[in-house]
């Protein structure tokens, strides 16, 4: 069965490349969110095996989304998606228990040699 | 002073190319080396007769297209097209010409001053004009025509 | 004996020496009791005593000895530091400066030193033959078995419960983005499975990216090789793990020293039993003891150093690209280019460490200068310099000294209030001024902060208006930041009366000029009544930079990555129209976009067949964010900065050149004042 994915980044344009990266290379999309709290219910709703999360987002930010999933189930598996020079925040992502991260702009190897290793 | 010098080397060496049915020289102590078109980078808003920027052996060099800088109409580039490298004031700037012709001595009292055009330039971008046989090479005043400070589009217009 | 080839050497360690005469000095003023200090003066005011000798300047001796009289009796204990020494000292090292400067100039000391010799002898009533100085420290290792102590105990503590101990090499791969992340993330996993007990560099410049592919760790953990090479190179961008167990037998012959001069020996020493080249042996050497053997390099040469590396770059790259192009699957010759870039690269890191220097050095000048200025204009002013360790390109840090001075003289003229005024706003009489700089990726970030009045937005456009610097109209289509920005322009000052001190006939527009001639960007934080930053942003050197390659009507250009906060693809439908100007939403702000194309004043835009798609490219320039909309983006390199030369100096959002693998030239584009 194809490992389940929940993406979550505020821009529509940065959702659909990765959904199509990883949908190509077999993975399959089961939700998208474009905040930190729908990420949150979206998780608790559907326990997908892995996150792909944005840092910067309006209403709830990825880091403080990553400490909630993390803290109601710390076996989740979240990638970060971070841009140039916001190196601080995905350390503190990291340190929060964000398993990796990838950074814009993608590449489509670099995030599946992330997701492969993360849940491959 | 002066005088004396020029007697003493009485001819001196040029390179003559030749831009629509003109032929021009420069003094070949002057000149660098002669390149056969290679691509050139234009640069957006600068002088309109500097026709880009061409890397030789990693020294970035502009490229004026003497045409333009007289007012003609732009070069077409053709298989006879160089870029001749001129060395001015430890500068070096590349001259675009239509055809590089060949190196001729010219003896110095061959050398007229500049009648007030030639070859459809303005006097004060001449240094003179030689003559040979019935050849007439209109040499080119480098440091004006060049001039860093009138290097601009206003000093541009001579026609 | 000709000593006239001595002089520049005589004249650069002179004014090293007064340095740290200054600093040190200051230093002890609030510090009387640390006897390291003392020696440390002692010592520096006894070399220069020597060289000056030697050389036959005559006044300077005789002035070094008598300071240095003094000194031996406060070390003596014989004597105690007053202010009022301190200031006689402080003067004594004035005259010191005045006479160095006097033979740079000249060759010869004009000024006299009778006055200063006069109040040396007099600083009390006991004058006895002052002894003549034979100290030799030991301080440098015994700051080191400080600092160590605790890492050789949790060593010693962890090998008696079956814990081994390794060094760990990790190199990541030089494509990494984000190293200082990965570099955390390799260091968190071995901390789940392990101590890591120091790194090099330390774990918080590891943090901050200070480090360029590399880093050694000293590791403390149960587990076995494999399992540590596991940990590690499961995560991502990791190129590869050396691991060198230190065994019983490397601890036991080395024991005495281990103990005595820490965990440093043992490092060397086992580098050294491993297969370790010598290069990083010396590395890891020279960077625990700072017992490092140095070399005086003409500058010039090192440019040229540089120059011809650049030159290497430029080829190796037009090489790979070649390789690429004719698919050339030679195996020798992919080694052969592998190999090349290796080297090359290491080259290039190497020449650019050896141009970058600490910026220490111009900020050693300041705690005095802030001293006698806040004395002078009766402020009290507390100076904080942080990250004078911070390293950046030597041709950068010699054009920053200026601009710098003339900040903080701004600062306390004008910015920093009087104490009576602090107190009646409820802030503390004494005034924080902040001199700090850190390294940000590619840059450097420069602030001078205070906590005073603040820049007044008002009176700032008042006074801008009064000058002729702007007029209404301009005014209106201004925001607060702009109108700040004010300050920086030719023709304005703040101040109502032009003091000796900001005043001297140099704006805050000349620090504006050389921050951009350097490739910098300045800009202001302010908030009335608390405060004000001022920013300087720097490249980290000027020769060789990080860049996005982007398509503009078919032409590349690069632009310096230091100015890019991201790149973004949208579509047609997310441009609005606000106010005449074209912006996009970008996280929720509005960001104003840019055509490329129209900027360069190229006519052609091919950007129509594909309009359903933009290529934004996210400019930050200090507050503002600006979208530069371009053809296409291509990738991220390395670029060798080239100027355009004389001839094309002053053409508006070109600042230079490089040149492409393919061998073609790409001009760089100048963003930062598009916003």
């Amino acid at each position: 069965m194809a490992k389940r994915v929940l993406i979550v980044d505020d821009a529509a344009f940065m959702r659909m490349m990765i959904k199509n990266i990883l949908t190509e290379a077999g993975y399959e999309i089961i939700a998208e969110a474009e905040n930190g709290k729908q990420a949150v219910e979206k998780y608790n709703e559907l326990k997908p095996d892995l996150i792909t999360m944005d840092i910067t987002m309006p209403e709830m930010d990825g880091i403080s989304a990553v400490r909630e999933i993390l803290g109601s189930d710390s076996g989740a598996k979240i990638i970060m998606c971070s841009a140039m020079g916001q190196q601080a925040m995905v350390i503190e992502a990291i340190q929060a228990g964000a398993k990796d991260f990838i950074v814009k702009p993608f590449k489509n190897e670099r995030v599946l040699e992330a997701v492969n290793k993360v849940i491959g | 002073m002066k005088d004396k010098s020029v007697q003493a080397v009485n001819r001196h060496q040029y390179v003559v190319f030749q831009i629509d049915k003109e032929e021009f020289g420069v003094e070949i102590l002057r000149t660098q080396e002669i390149h056969r078109y290679t691509k050139i980078t234009r640069v957006p808003n600068a002088p309109h007769y500097v026709k880009g920027v061409i890397n030789i052996r990693g020294e970035i060099i502009p490229v004026v297209d003497l045409r333009q800088r007289f007012g003609l109409e732009s070069s077409n580039i053709q298989e006879s097209t160089r870029i001749i490298t001129v060395l001015i004031k430890d500068y070096q700037i590349g001259l675009l010409v239509d055809n590089v012709n060949e190196v001729l001595w010219i003896e110095t009292n061959a050398i007229e001053l500049a009648p007030s055009v030639a070859g459809g330039i303005e006097k004060e971008y001449l240094s003179g004009v030689g003559k040979i046989e019935n050849r007439l090479i209109v040499l080119l005043n480098l440091e004006k025509i060049l001039n860093l400070e009138i290097a601009t589009n206003e000093g541009a217009q001579i026609n | 004996m000709d000593m006239s080839q001595y002089l520049r050497m005589f004249l650069d360690e002179s004014e090293e020496y007064l340095q740290t005469l200054n600093q040190s000095l200051l230093e002890l003023e609030h510090n009387p009791s640390d006897e390291q200090l003392i020696n440390n003066i002692f010592r520096a005011a006894h070399s220069l005593k020597g060289m000056a000798a030697t050389m036959g300047f005559d006044r300077m001796a005789n002035l070094t000895h008598e300071m240095e009289n003094v000194l031996d009796r406060i070390r003596a204990k014989k004597m105690v530091l007053t202010t009022g020494i301190v200031d006689i000292l402080f003067k004594c090292l004035d005259r010191l400066d005045k006479l160095v400067k006097e033979i740079s100039h000249s060759g010869a000391e004009t000024s006299e030193v009778d006055d200063i010799i006069e109040l040396l002898q007099n600083v009390d009533s006991i004058k006895d033959g002052a002894a003549s100085p034979t100290v030799k420290s030991t301080s440098v290792e015994v700051d080191l078995m400080d600092t160590n102590s605790d890492e050789q105990s949790t060593i010693i503590s962890h090998l008696k419960t079956d814990y081994y101990c390794y060094v760990l090499d990790v190199e990541l791969v030089k494509d990494c983005l984000l190293k200082a992340v990965r570099g955390f993330m390799v260091i968190k996993n071995l901390k789940e499975a392990g101590v890591v007990v120091k790194s090099i560099p330390s774990l918080k410049e590891i943090e901050d990216e200070k480090f360029d592919y590399e880093f050694k760790i000293l590791y403390l953990t149960k587990e076995s090789e494999k399992e540590i090479e596991s940990i590690v190179t499961d995560i991502t961008d990791v190129k590869g793990i050396q691991i060198v167990r230190i065994t019983e037998d490397n601890l036991t012959g080395e024991t005495g020293p281990y103990i005595e001069n820490g965990i440093q020996e043992v490092a060397a020493a086992v580098e050294v039993a491993s297969e370790e080249s010598e290069e990083s042996n010396a590395q890891l050497t020279q960077q625990d003891l700072k017992i490092t053997p140095t070399v005086r390099v003409d500058i010039d040469k090192l440019d040229s150093l540089m120059n011809l590396v650049a030159e290497l770059l430029i080829n190796k790259t037009r090489l790979e690209e070649i390789s690429n192009r004719m698919n050339v699957s030679n195996e020798l010759f992919g080694d052969i280019l592998q190999q090349l870039d290796r080297v090359t690269m290491n080259l290039q890191h190497t020449v650019m460490q050896v141009r970058m220097v600490p910026i220490e050095r111009i900020f050693n000048r300041f705690p005095r200068m802030v001293r006698d200025l806040s004395k002078e204009l009766n402020k009290k002013v507390n100076l904080i310099i942080d990250g004078a360790e911070t390293e950046l390109d030597r041709s950068i840090i010699d054009s920053l000294g200026d601009p710098l001075v003339h900040l903080l003289r701004n600062a306390i003229d004008h910015g920093i209030e009087d104490p009576e005024t602090r107190k009646k706003a409820g802030k503390s009489e004494f005034a924080e001024l902040r001199l700090s700089a850190a390294q940000k990726g590619n840059e450097i970030l420069i602030q001078v902060t205070d906590d005073g009045r603040g820049l007044d937005a008002k009176k700032i456009t008042k006074k801008a208006l009064e000058r002729g610097v702007i007029t209404r109209d301009d005014l209106t289509k201004m925001s607060d930041h702009e109108k700040i920005m004010l300050i920086f322009r030719p023709g304005f000052s703040t101040s109502e009366v032009i003091s000796d001190i900001s005043g001297r006939g140099v704006g805050l527009d000349v620090v504006r000029k050389t921050v951009e001639s350097l490739d910098g960007h300045i800009y202001i934080d302010t908030e009335l009544g608390k405060g004000t930053t001022f920013n300087i942003s720097l490249p980290l050197t000027l020769a060789i930079t990080q860049a996005l390659l982007v398509k503009v009507c078919d032409e590349t250009y690069a632009i310096p990555l230091s100015v890019i906060e991201g790149a973004e693809d949208i579509t047609a439908e997310q441009v609005q129209m606000v106010q005449g100007q074209e912006v996009f939403v970008l996280r929720g702000h509005l960001i104003p976009l840019v055509w490329s194309h129209k900027l360069l004043g190229l006519s052609i835009p091919d950007l129509n067949d594909n309009t359903e798609q933009l290529s934004v490219v996210v400019i930050g320039t200090g507050k503002k964010q600006v979208g530069l909309i371009v053809s296409e983006l291509i990738n991220q390199q390395d670029i060798v900065i080239k100027s355009l030369g004389e001839f094309l100096i002053d053409v508006p959002h070109i600042s230079g050149a490089t040149i492409l693998g393919d061998g073609e030239v790409a001009l760089i584009l100048d963003v930062r004042n598009i916003a």
